[in-house]
Protein backbone atom coordinates (compact mmCIF):
# COMPACT_ATOMS: atom_id res chain seq x y z
CA UNK A 1 0.00 0.00 0.00
CA UNK A 2 2.54 2.88 0.49
CA UNK A 3 4.78 1.33 -1.96
CA UNK A 4 1.69 2.54 -4.23
CA UNK A 5 1.42 5.59 -2.24
CA UNK A 6 5.16 6.78 -2.89
CA UNK A 7 4.82 5.72 -6.65
CA UNK A 8 2.02 8.13 -7.66
CA UNK A 9 3.68 10.55 -4.84
CA UNK A 10 6.91 10.12 -7.23
CA UNK A 11 5.08 10.26 -10.51
CA UNK A 12 2.98 13.77 -9.39
CA UNK A 13 6.03 14.92 -7.99
CA UNK A 14 8.65 14.05 -10.78
CA UNK A 15 6.72 14.07 -13.61
CA UNK A 16 4.44 16.55 -13.54
CA UNK A 17 3.48 16.82 -16.76
CA UNK A 18 0.96 13.33 -17.45
CA UNK A 19 1.33 13.54 -20.79
CA UNK A 20 5.75 12.06 -20.80
CA UNK A 21 3.39 9.23 -19.12
CA UNK A 22 1.72 8.86 -23.12
CA UNK A 23 5.14 7.29 -24.44
CA UNK A 24 7.46 5.09 -22.76
CA UNK A 25 11.16 6.19 -22.45
CA UNK A 26 14.17 4.65 -24.21
CA UNK A 27 15.57 1.86 -21.99
CA UNK A 28 12.73 1.66 -19.50
CA UNK A 29 11.78 -2.22 -21.53
CA UNK A 30 14.29 -5.21 -21.18
CA UNK A 31 15.67 -6.30 -24.55
CA UNK A 32 12.95 -9.32 -24.04
CA UNK A 33 9.62 -7.31 -23.32
CA UNK A 34 10.69 -4.44 -26.12
CA UNK A 35 10.99 -7.13 -28.78
CA UNK A 36 7.74 -9.31 -27.77
CA UNK A 37 6.21 -5.29 -28.50
CA UNK A 38 7.97 -4.92 -31.71
CA UNK A 39 6.88 -8.40 -32.70
CA UNK A 40 3.27 -7.41 -31.68
CA UNK A 41 3.10 -3.47 -33.16
CA UNK A 42 4.88 -3.85 -36.89
CA UNK A 43 2.14 -6.53 -38.45
CA UNK A 44 -0.14 -3.19 -38.26
CA UNK A 45 2.58 -1.46 -39.46
CA UNK A 46 3.40 -3.38 -42.67
CA UNK A 47 -0.71 -3.99 -43.04
CA UNK A 48 -0.59 -0.01 -43.15
CA UNK A 49 2.77 0.42 -45.52
CA UNK A 50 0.79 -1.82 -47.89
CA UNK A 51 -2.52 -0.68 -47.68
CA UNK A 52 -0.60 2.75 -48.17
CA UNK A 53 1.19 1.28 -51.00
CA UNK A 54 -2.02 0.43 -52.89
CA UNK A 55 -3.33 4.02 -52.27
CA UNK A 56 -0.73 5.81 -53.23
CA UNK A 57 -1.06 3.88 -57.05
CA UNK A 58 -4.45 4.19 -57.29
CA UNK A 59 -3.89 8.30 -56.43
CA UNK A 60 -1.14 10.27 -56.77
CA UNK A 61 -2.42 13.09 -54.07
CA UNK A 62 -2.81 10.66 -51.33
CA UNK A 63 0.90 10.96 -49.68
CA UNK A 64 0.68 14.49 -49.87
CA UNK A 65 -2.61 14.23 -48.18
CA UNK A 66 -1.89 11.97 -45.63
CA UNK A 67 1.62 13.62 -45.03
CA UNK A 68 0.07 16.84 -44.32
CA UNK A 69 -2.70 15.52 -42.34
CA UNK A 70 -0.41 13.88 -40.02
CA UNK A 71 1.91 16.82 -40.03
CA UNK A 72 -1.09 18.40 -38.54
CA UNK A 73 -2.28 15.83 -36.33
CA UNK A 74 1.05 15.84 -34.50
CA UNK A 75 0.76 19.46 -34.39
CA UNK A 76 -2.58 19.45 -32.73
CA UNK A 77 -0.89 16.09 -30.30
CA UNK A 78 1.31 19.19 -29.44
CA UNK A 79 -1.15 21.53 -28.12
CA UNK A 80 -0.65 21.94 -24.32
CA UNK A 81 -4.35 22.22 -22.35
CA UNK A 82 -4.31 23.06 -18.58
CA UNK A 83 -6.04 20.71 -16.45
CA UNK A 84 -8.13 22.07 -14.16
CA UNK A 85 -7.21 21.18 -9.99
CA UNK A 86 -3.98 19.79 -11.16
CA UNK A 87 -1.78 22.49 -12.29
CA UNK A 88 -0.06 20.38 -14.86
CA UNK A 89 -0.90 20.27 -19.07
CA UNK A 90 -1.79 17.45 -20.90
CA UNK A 91 -1.76 17.05 -24.90
CA UNK A 92 -4.31 15.05 -26.99
CA UNK A 93 -3.20 11.71 -28.56
CA UNK A 94 -4.81 12.48 -31.90
CA UNK A 95 -4.81 8.97 -32.73
CA UNK A 96 -8.87 8.73 -32.66
CA UNK A 97 -8.93 11.77 -34.91
CA UNK A 98 -6.22 10.63 -37.24
CA UNK A 99 -7.97 6.97 -37.62
CA UNK A 100 -11.30 8.59 -38.40
CA UNK A 101 -9.73 11.21 -40.97
CA UNK A 102 -7.70 8.35 -42.74
CA UNK A 103 -8.27 4.77 -41.59
CA UNK A 104 -7.00 3.39 -38.64
CA UNK A 105 -4.18 1.18 -40.69
CA UNK A 106 -3.05 4.85 -42.20
CA UNK A 107 -2.84 6.55 -38.40
CA UNK A 108 -1.00 3.76 -37.13
CA UNK A 109 1.73 4.04 -39.87
CA UNK A 110 1.28 7.82 -39.05
CA UNK A 111 1.77 7.00 -35.32
CA UNK A 112 4.59 5.03 -35.95
CA UNK A 113 6.44 8.32 -37.86
CA UNK A 114 5.18 10.55 -35.35
CA UNK A 115 6.69 8.59 -32.28
CA UNK A 116 9.56 7.94 -34.45
CA UNK A 117 10.22 11.53 -34.70
CA UNK A 118 9.30 12.41 -31.21
CA UNK A 119 11.66 9.54 -29.73
CA UNK A 120 14.40 10.69 -32.56
CA UNK A 121 14.49 15.13 -32.06
CA UNK A 122 12.20 15.82 -29.41
CA UNK A 123 13.84 13.42 -26.66
CA UNK A 124 9.81 12.13 -25.92
CA UNK A 125 9.71 8.51 -25.94
CA UNK A 126 12.72 6.14 -27.87
CA UNK A 127 13.40 3.59 -30.44
CA UNK A 128 13.78 0.70 -28.50
CA UNK A 129 10.42 1.35 -26.64
CA UNK A 130 8.90 2.43 -31.05
CA UNK A 131 7.17 -1.05 -30.62
CA UNK A 132 5.57 -0.87 -27.11
CA UNK A 133 4.32 2.99 -28.18
CA UNK A 134 3.28 2.10 -31.68
CA UNK A 135 1.22 -0.51 -30.04
CA UNK A 136 -0.55 1.67 -27.41
CA UNK A 137 -0.79 4.81 -29.19
CA UNK A 138 -1.01 3.47 -32.70
CA UNK A 139 -2.39 0.55 -32.46
CA UNK A 140 -5.02 0.32 -29.85
CA UNK A 141 -5.39 4.32 -29.92
CA UNK A 142 -6.41 4.58 -33.44
CA UNK A 143 -8.49 1.11 -33.78
CA UNK A 144 -10.25 2.13 -30.57
CA UNK A 145 -11.18 5.48 -32.05
CA UNK A 146 -12.24 4.12 -35.06
CA UNK A 147 -14.66 1.67 -34.01
CA UNK A 148 -16.38 3.74 -31.38
CA UNK A 149 -16.81 6.48 -33.93
CA UNK A 150 -18.44 3.57 -36.73
CA UNK A 151 -20.42 2.24 -34.11
CA UNK A 152 -21.76 5.52 -32.98
CA UNK A 153 -22.87 7.00 -36.28
CA UNK A 154 -24.14 3.45 -36.70
CA UNK A 155 -26.57 3.92 -33.85
CA UNK A 156 -27.25 8.01 -35.18
CA UNK A 157 -25.28 9.75 -32.77
CA UNK A 158 -24.57 13.49 -34.11
CA UNK A 159 -21.40 13.96 -35.30
CA UNK A 160 -20.14 15.23 -32.06
CA UNK A 161 -21.11 12.75 -30.12
CA UNK A 162 -19.41 10.23 -32.49
CA UNK A 163 -16.07 12.48 -32.78
CA UNK A 164 -16.30 12.29 -28.48
CA UNK A 165 -16.47 9.06 -28.13
CA UNK A 166 -14.07 8.08 -30.71
CA UNK A 167 -11.34 10.70 -29.07
CA UNK A 168 -12.65 9.32 -25.31
CA UNK A 169 -12.04 5.55 -26.47
CA UNK A 170 -8.93 6.05 -28.20
CA UNK A 171 -7.21 7.83 -25.11
CA UNK A 172 -8.69 5.44 -22.58
CA UNK A 173 -6.83 2.36 -25.05
CA UNK A 174 -3.80 4.32 -25.31
CA UNK A 175 -3.37 4.69 -21.72
CA UNK A 176 -4.12 1.32 -21.02
CA UNK A 177 -1.95 -0.04 -23.66
CA UNK A 178 0.91 2.09 -21.95
CA UNK A 179 0.17 0.71 -18.46
CA UNK A 180 0.12 -3.06 -19.89
CA UNK A 181 3.38 -2.11 -21.61
CA UNK A 182 4.90 -0.18 -18.82
CA UNK A 183 3.92 -3.05 -16.40
CA UNK A 184 5.74 -5.82 -18.36
CA UNK A 185 9.09 -3.32 -18.09
CA UNK A 186 8.66 -3.11 -14.54
CA UNK A 187 7.37 -5.93 -13.63
CA UNK A 188 8.57 -6.87 -10.47
CA UNK A 189 7.61 -9.99 -8.21
CA UNK A 190 3.86 -9.64 -8.18
CA UNK A 191 1.16 -10.64 -10.60
CA UNK A 192 1.17 -8.81 -14.02
CA UNK A 193 -2.15 -8.26 -13.59
CA UNK A 194 -2.29 -6.34 -10.44
CA UNK A 195 1.04 -4.03 -11.68
CA UNK A 196 -1.28 -3.42 -14.94
CA UNK A 197 -4.16 -2.08 -12.27
CA UNK A 198 -1.41 -0.33 -10.26
CA UNK A 199 -0.20 1.81 -13.00
CA UNK A 200 -3.57 2.70 -14.77
CA UNK A 201 -4.33 3.59 -11.01
CA UNK A 202 -2.02 6.05 -11.20
CA UNK A 203 -2.26 7.01 -14.36
CA UNK A 204 -6.03 7.33 -13.82
CA UNK A 205 -6.69 10.67 -12.53
CA UNK A 206 -5.13 12.36 -15.35
CA UNK A 207 -6.84 9.76 -17.87
CA UNK A 208 -10.28 10.33 -16.28
CA UNK A 209 -9.45 14.38 -17.23
CA UNK A 210 -7.55 14.15 -20.08
CA UNK A 211 -9.96 11.66 -22.34
CA UNK A 212 -12.98 13.95 -21.62
CA UNK A 213 -10.65 16.48 -22.83
CA UNK A 214 -9.63 14.99 -26.18
CA UNK A 215 -13.44 13.44 -26.79
CA UNK A 216 -14.61 17.34 -26.40
CA UNK A 217 -11.76 18.29 -28.86
CA UNK A 218 -12.35 15.62 -31.34
CA UNK A 219 -16.00 15.95 -31.48
CA UNK A 220 -15.31 19.68 -31.79
CA UNK A 221 -12.86 19.73 -34.73
CA UNK A 222 -15.54 17.64 -36.52
CA UNK A 223 -18.21 19.75 -36.05
CA UNK A 224 -15.86 22.91 -37.13
CA UNK A 225 -14.76 20.96 -40.54
CA UNK A 226 -18.51 20.25 -41.00
CA UNK A 227 -19.59 23.84 -40.75
CA UNK A 228 -16.93 25.57 -43.05
CA UNK A 229 -15.94 22.29 -45.19
CA UNK A 230 -18.35 19.55 -45.66
CA UNK A 231 -16.68 18.41 -48.84
CA UNK A 232 -13.27 17.26 -46.85
CA UNK A 233 -15.59 15.47 -44.72
CA UNK A 234 -17.49 13.87 -47.68
CA UNK A 235 -14.59 13.09 -49.76
CA UNK A 236 -12.92 11.19 -46.52
CA UNK A 237 -16.07 9.30 -46.46
CA UNK A 238 -16.50 10.59 -42.89
CA UNK A 239 -20.00 11.96 -43.25
CA UNK A 240 -22.48 11.11 -46.11
CA UNK A 241 -22.90 12.61 -49.61
CA UNK A 242 -26.21 14.27 -48.40
CA UNK A 243 -25.04 15.63 -44.81
CA UNK A 244 -23.53 19.29 -44.13
CA UNK A 245 -25.05 20.81 -48.06
CA UNK B 1 3.44 28.27 -27.01
CA UNK B 2 5.17 25.23 -28.55
CA UNK B 3 8.42 26.55 -28.31
CA UNK B 4 11.37 25.06 -26.59
CA UNK B 5 9.67 21.14 -25.63
CA UNK B 6 8.79 21.14 -29.12
CA UNK B 7 11.99 22.51 -30.68
CA UNK B 8 13.50 19.44 -32.46
CA UNK B 9 17.29 18.92 -32.09
CA UNK B 10 18.29 17.85 -35.36
CA UNK B 11 18.38 21.50 -36.19
CA UNK B 12 21.42 21.46 -34.52
CA UNK B 13 23.06 19.17 -36.15
CA UNK B 14 23.23 21.41 -39.13
CA UNK B 15 25.58 23.29 -37.26
CA UNK B 16 27.77 20.56 -36.35
CA UNK B 17 30.45 20.25 -38.34
CA UNK B 18 32.58 17.72 -36.85
CA UNK B 19 29.99 15.14 -36.60
CA UNK B 20 27.97 15.97 -39.62
CA UNK B 21 30.79 15.24 -41.35
CA UNK B 22 30.54 11.71 -40.84
CA UNK B 23 27.98 9.79 -43.01
CA UNK B 24 24.99 8.95 -41.87
CA UNK B 25 24.98 5.33 -42.03
CA UNK B 26 27.44 5.01 -39.91
CA UNK B 27 25.63 7.19 -36.91
CA UNK B 28 22.49 5.25 -37.81
CA UNK B 29 24.60 2.05 -37.58
CA UNK B 30 26.37 3.14 -34.26
CA UNK B 31 23.34 4.53 -32.52
CA UNK B 32 21.43 0.58 -33.07
CA UNK B 33 24.69 -1.23 -31.75
CA UNK B 34 24.58 1.37 -28.44
CA UNK B 35 21.14 1.21 -27.60
CA UNK B 36 20.99 -2.80 -28.18
CA UNK B 37 24.11 -2.89 -26.05
CA UNK B 38 22.46 -0.65 -23.69
CA UNK B 39 19.86 -2.49 -23.32
CA UNK B 40 21.48 -6.11 -23.08
CA UNK B 41 24.44 -5.01 -21.01
CA UNK B 42 22.57 -5.38 -17.60
CA UNK B 43 23.98 -3.51 -14.43
CA UNK B 44 24.64 0.06 -13.99
CA UNK B 45 28.26 0.08 -15.57
CA UNK B 46 27.88 -0.32 -19.17
CA UNK B 47 25.07 2.66 -19.02
CA UNK B 48 26.96 5.31 -17.11
CA UNK B 49 29.84 4.85 -18.73
CA UNK B 50 28.19 5.05 -22.14
CA UNK B 51 26.19 8.57 -20.90
CA UNK B 52 29.81 9.50 -19.94
CA UNK B 53 31.19 9.17 -23.31
CA UNK B 54 28.42 10.50 -25.03
CA UNK B 55 28.68 13.34 -23.03
CA UNK B 56 32.40 13.96 -23.81
CA UNK B 57 32.13 13.86 -27.25
CA UNK B 58 28.83 16.32 -27.54
CA UNK B 59 31.07 18.31 -25.86
CA UNK B 60 33.49 18.17 -28.28
CA UNK B 61 31.58 18.40 -31.12
CA UNK B 62 30.76 22.20 -29.87
CA UNK B 63 27.23 21.17 -28.15
CA UNK B 64 26.39 23.49 -24.95
CA UNK B 65 26.64 21.20 -21.63
CA UNK B 66 23.13 23.63 -20.75
CA UNK B 67 21.49 22.70 -24.21
CA UNK B 68 22.32 19.23 -23.55
CA UNK B 69 21.12 18.84 -19.84
CA UNK B 70 17.88 20.75 -20.35
CA UNK B 71 16.86 17.69 -22.49
CA UNK B 72 18.21 15.41 -20.36
CA UNK B 73 16.01 16.49 -17.67
CA UNK B 74 12.86 14.94 -18.50
CA UNK B 75 14.61 11.57 -19.13
CA UNK B 76 16.19 11.89 -15.65
CA UNK B 77 13.24 12.81 -14.05
CA UNK B 78 11.64 9.72 -15.75
CA UNK B 79 14.94 7.63 -14.25
CA UNK B 80 13.98 8.44 -10.80
CA UNK B 81 10.35 7.66 -11.05
CA UNK B 82 11.76 4.05 -12.36
CA UNK B 83 14.16 3.83 -9.93
CA UNK B 84 11.10 4.44 -6.91
CA UNK B 85 8.70 2.05 -8.55
CA UNK B 86 11.18 -0.96 -8.66
CA UNK B 87 12.03 0.14 -5.13
CA UNK B 88 9.00 -1.28 -3.63
CA UNK B 89 7.57 -3.64 -6.26
CA UNK B 90 10.89 -5.81 -6.23
CA UNK B 91 11.03 -7.18 -2.69
CA UNK B 92 13.86 -9.67 -3.66
CA UNK B 93 17.54 -10.09 -1.89
CA UNK B 94 18.76 -8.78 1.79
CA UNK B 95 16.46 -6.05 3.76
CA UNK B 96 19.17 -2.71 3.41
CA UNK B 97 16.73 -0.61 5.03
CA UNK B 98 13.15 -0.49 7.22
CA UNK B 99 12.10 3.02 7.61
CA UNK B 100 9.25 3.44 9.43
CA UNK B 101 6.12 6.06 7.99
CA UNK B 102 3.42 7.48 9.55
CA UNK B 103 3.53 4.39 11.88
CA UNK B 104 4.45 2.14 8.66
CA UNK B 105 7.19 0.43 7.90
CA UNK B 106 8.82 0.26 4.38
CA UNK B 107 11.27 -2.33 3.80
CA UNK B 108 13.82 -1.35 1.16
CA UNK B 109 15.57 -4.76 -0.14
CA UNK B 110 18.99 -4.92 -2.26
CA UNK B 111 17.30 -6.56 -5.37
CA UNK B 112 15.12 -3.59 -5.54
CA UNK B 113 17.84 -1.51 -5.52
CA UNK B 114 19.88 -2.81 -7.66
CA UNK B 115 17.02 -3.06 -9.95
CA UNK B 116 16.26 0.27 -9.83
CA UNK B 117 19.48 1.47 -10.14
CA UNK B 118 20.27 -0.46 -13.39
CA UNK B 119 16.58 0.27 -14.73
CA UNK B 120 17.24 4.31 -14.16
CA UNK B 121 21.01 4.05 -15.53
CA UNK B 122 19.74 2.08 -18.44
CA UNK B 123 17.02 5.08 -19.14
CA UNK B 124 19.90 7.96 -18.62
CA UNK B 125 22.53 5.46 -21.12
CA UNK B 126 19.64 4.98 -24.03
CA UNK B 127 18.39 8.52 -23.73
CA UNK B 128 22.15 9.97 -24.30
CA UNK B 129 22.46 8.39 -27.21
CA UNK B 130 19.68 8.97 -28.52
CA UNK B 131 20.48 12.81 -27.82
CA UNK B 132 23.79 12.68 -29.34
CA UNK B 133 22.36 11.05 -32.46
CA UNK B 134 19.60 13.85 -32.84
CA UNK B 135 21.96 16.38 -31.71
CA UNK B 136 24.33 15.77 -34.83
CA UNK B 137 22.44 14.30 -37.63
CA UNK B 138 19.58 16.46 -39.38
CA UNK B 139 16.76 14.07 -40.24
CA UNK B 140 17.01 14.09 -44.27
CA UNK B 141 20.36 12.18 -43.59
CA UNK B 142 19.01 9.89 -41.75
CA UNK B 143 16.21 9.04 -44.25
CA UNK B 144 19.46 8.61 -46.74
CA UNK B 145 20.81 5.99 -45.00
CA UNK B 146 17.49 4.34 -44.20
CA UNK B 147 16.35 4.23 -47.81
CA UNK B 148 20.15 2.68 -48.06
CA UNK B 149 18.90 -0.05 -45.76
CA UNK B 150 16.15 -1.03 -47.36
CA UNK B 151 13.18 0.50 -45.29
CA UNK B 152 9.99 0.88 -47.06
CA UNK B 153 9.78 3.76 -49.80
CA UNK B 154 6.37 4.87 -47.97
CA UNK B 155 7.83 5.51 -44.36
CA UNK B 156 10.80 7.61 -45.92
CA UNK B 157 8.37 9.63 -47.71
CA UNK B 158 5.84 9.82 -45.24
CA UNK B 159 7.88 10.68 -42.28
CA UNK B 160 10.08 13.24 -45.13
CA UNK B 161 6.66 14.95 -45.99
CA UNK B 162 5.61 15.16 -42.52
CA UNK B 163 9.16 16.52 -41.20
CA UNK B 164 8.96 19.23 -44.25
CA UNK B 165 5.36 20.24 -42.87
CA UNK B 166 5.52 20.18 -38.85
CA UNK B 167 7.32 23.46 -38.91
CA UNK B 168 4.79 25.18 -40.92
CA UNK B 169 2.03 23.71 -38.83
CA UNK B 170 3.72 24.75 -35.47
CA UNK B 171 4.38 28.26 -37.14
CA UNK B 172 0.76 28.18 -38.61
CA UNK B 173 -0.88 26.83 -35.05
CA UNK B 174 1.11 29.70 -33.43
CA UNK B 175 -0.12 32.43 -35.70
CA UNK B 176 -4.07 31.35 -35.22
CA UNK B 177 -3.55 30.86 -31.36
CA UNK B 178 -2.08 34.41 -30.87
CA UNK B 179 -5.01 35.68 -33.08
CA UNK B 180 -7.55 33.46 -30.74
CA UNK B 181 -6.00 35.27 -27.59
CA UNK B 182 -5.84 38.29 -28.97
CA UNK B 183 -9.71 38.07 -29.40
CA UNK B 184 -9.98 36.50 -25.50
CA UNK B 185 -9.61 33.13 -26.33
CA UNK B 186 -7.92 30.44 -23.94
CA UNK B 187 -9.06 33.13 -21.05
CA UNK B 188 -10.54 29.94 -19.09
CA UNK B 189 -10.88 26.28 -19.26
CA UNK B 190 -14.33 26.23 -20.41
CA UNK B 191 -12.66 29.12 -23.28
CA UNK B 192 -10.05 26.76 -23.95
CA UNK B 193 -12.31 23.78 -24.66
CA UNK B 194 -14.29 25.99 -27.28
CA UNK B 195 -10.74 27.44 -28.99
CA UNK B 196 -8.64 24.13 -28.59
CA UNK B 197 -11.30 22.71 -31.39
CA UNK B 198 -11.19 25.70 -33.67
CA UNK B 199 -7.70 25.49 -33.88
CA UNK B 200 -7.46 22.30 -34.44
CA UNK B 201 -10.02 22.54 -37.32
CA UNK B 202 -8.61 25.40 -38.97
CA UNK B 203 -5.31 23.79 -38.97
CA UNK B 204 -7.34 20.79 -40.87
CA UNK B 205 -9.02 22.74 -43.23
CA UNK B 206 -5.46 25.10 -43.68
CA UNK B 207 -3.53 21.51 -44.34
CA UNK B 208 -5.94 19.97 -46.68
CA UNK B 209 -5.49 22.90 -49.02
CA UNK B 210 -1.97 23.21 -48.66
CA UNK B 211 -1.95 19.28 -49.57
CA UNK B 212 -3.46 19.74 -52.68
CA UNK B 213 -1.45 23.05 -53.56
CA UNK B 214 1.51 21.19 -52.31
CA UNK B 215 0.32 18.51 -54.90
CA UNK B 216 0.48 20.78 -57.72
CA UNK B 217 3.77 22.22 -56.87
CA UNK B 218 5.61 18.05 -56.56
CA UNK B 219 3.96 17.18 -59.99
CA UNK B 220 5.44 19.99 -62.08
CA UNK B 221 8.72 18.86 -60.42
CA UNK B 222 8.13 15.37 -61.67
CA UNK B 223 6.02 13.91 -58.77
CA UNK B 224 4.75 10.97 -60.13
CA UNK B 225 3.23 9.10 -56.74
CA UNK B 226 6.80 8.31 -55.43
CA UNK B 227 9.45 10.86 -54.31
CA UNK B 228 13.12 9.96 -55.51
CA UNK B 229 15.65 9.86 -52.75
CA UNK B 230 18.98 10.33 -53.79
CA UNK B 231 20.92 7.16 -53.14
CA UNK B 232 24.17 7.58 -50.77
CA UNK B 233 27.57 7.15 -52.31
CA UNK B 234 30.37 4.66 -51.27
CA UNK B 235 31.32 5.37 -47.03
CA UNK B 236 34.92 7.15 -47.13
CA UNK B 237 38.10 6.29 -45.46
CA UNK B 238 37.42 8.75 -42.68
CA UNK B 239 33.69 6.92 -41.97
CA UNK B 240 34.96 3.09 -41.78
CA UNK B 241 37.88 4.84 -39.56
CA UNK B 242 35.61 6.18 -36.95
CA UNK B 243 32.98 3.35 -37.29
CA UNK B 244 35.84 1.07 -36.26
CA UNK B 245 37.28 2.89 -33.51
CA UNK B 246 33.59 3.98 -32.40
CA UNK B 247 33.20 -0.13 -32.55
CA UNK B 248 36.51 -0.60 -30.76
CA UNK B 249 35.28 1.68 -27.69
CA UNK B 250 32.18 0.32 -27.46
CA UNK B 251 33.66 -3.10 -27.22
CA UNK B 252 35.85 -1.79 -24.46
CA UNK B 253 32.96 -0.44 -22.53
CA UNK B 254 31.52 -3.70 -23.17
CA UNK B 255 34.30 -5.49 -21.06
CA UNK B 256 33.71 -3.02 -17.84
CA UNK B 257 30.23 -3.63 -17.46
Amino acid sequence: MWGLLISVFALILLAPQPALAMHITEGLLPWKVAGFWFAVALPFVAVGVWQMTKRRKAAPTYMPLVGIFGAAVFVFSCLPIPIPGIGATAHPAGTGFAAILIGPLPSVVVAFVSLLLQGLFLAHGGLTTLGANTFSMGVLGSFAGIFAFVVARKLRFNLFWSGFLAGVSADLFTYLGTSIALATGLHGSGSLISEIATIFSILAPYVMVLMLIEGVITGGILVYIRKNRPDILRRLKIIPAEEGK
Amino acid sequence: MMTGVHQFTDIQGERRRLLIALDGRVKLLLMLVALALNLVAGGARFPLALSGLVLLTILASGVSLRSYLRRMLVPALLAVVAFTTQLFWYPEGALLWSPSLFGFELNIYQGALLRGLELGCRIIGGMSVLLFFSLTTPLPELMRAAHFFRCPSILVELTLIMYRYIFLMFEEAARIRTAQKSRLGYVSFANTLRSVPILGGMLILRSYDRAERSFAAMRCRGYRGVMTTAVPGRLQGHDWGVLAAALLILSALWQIR
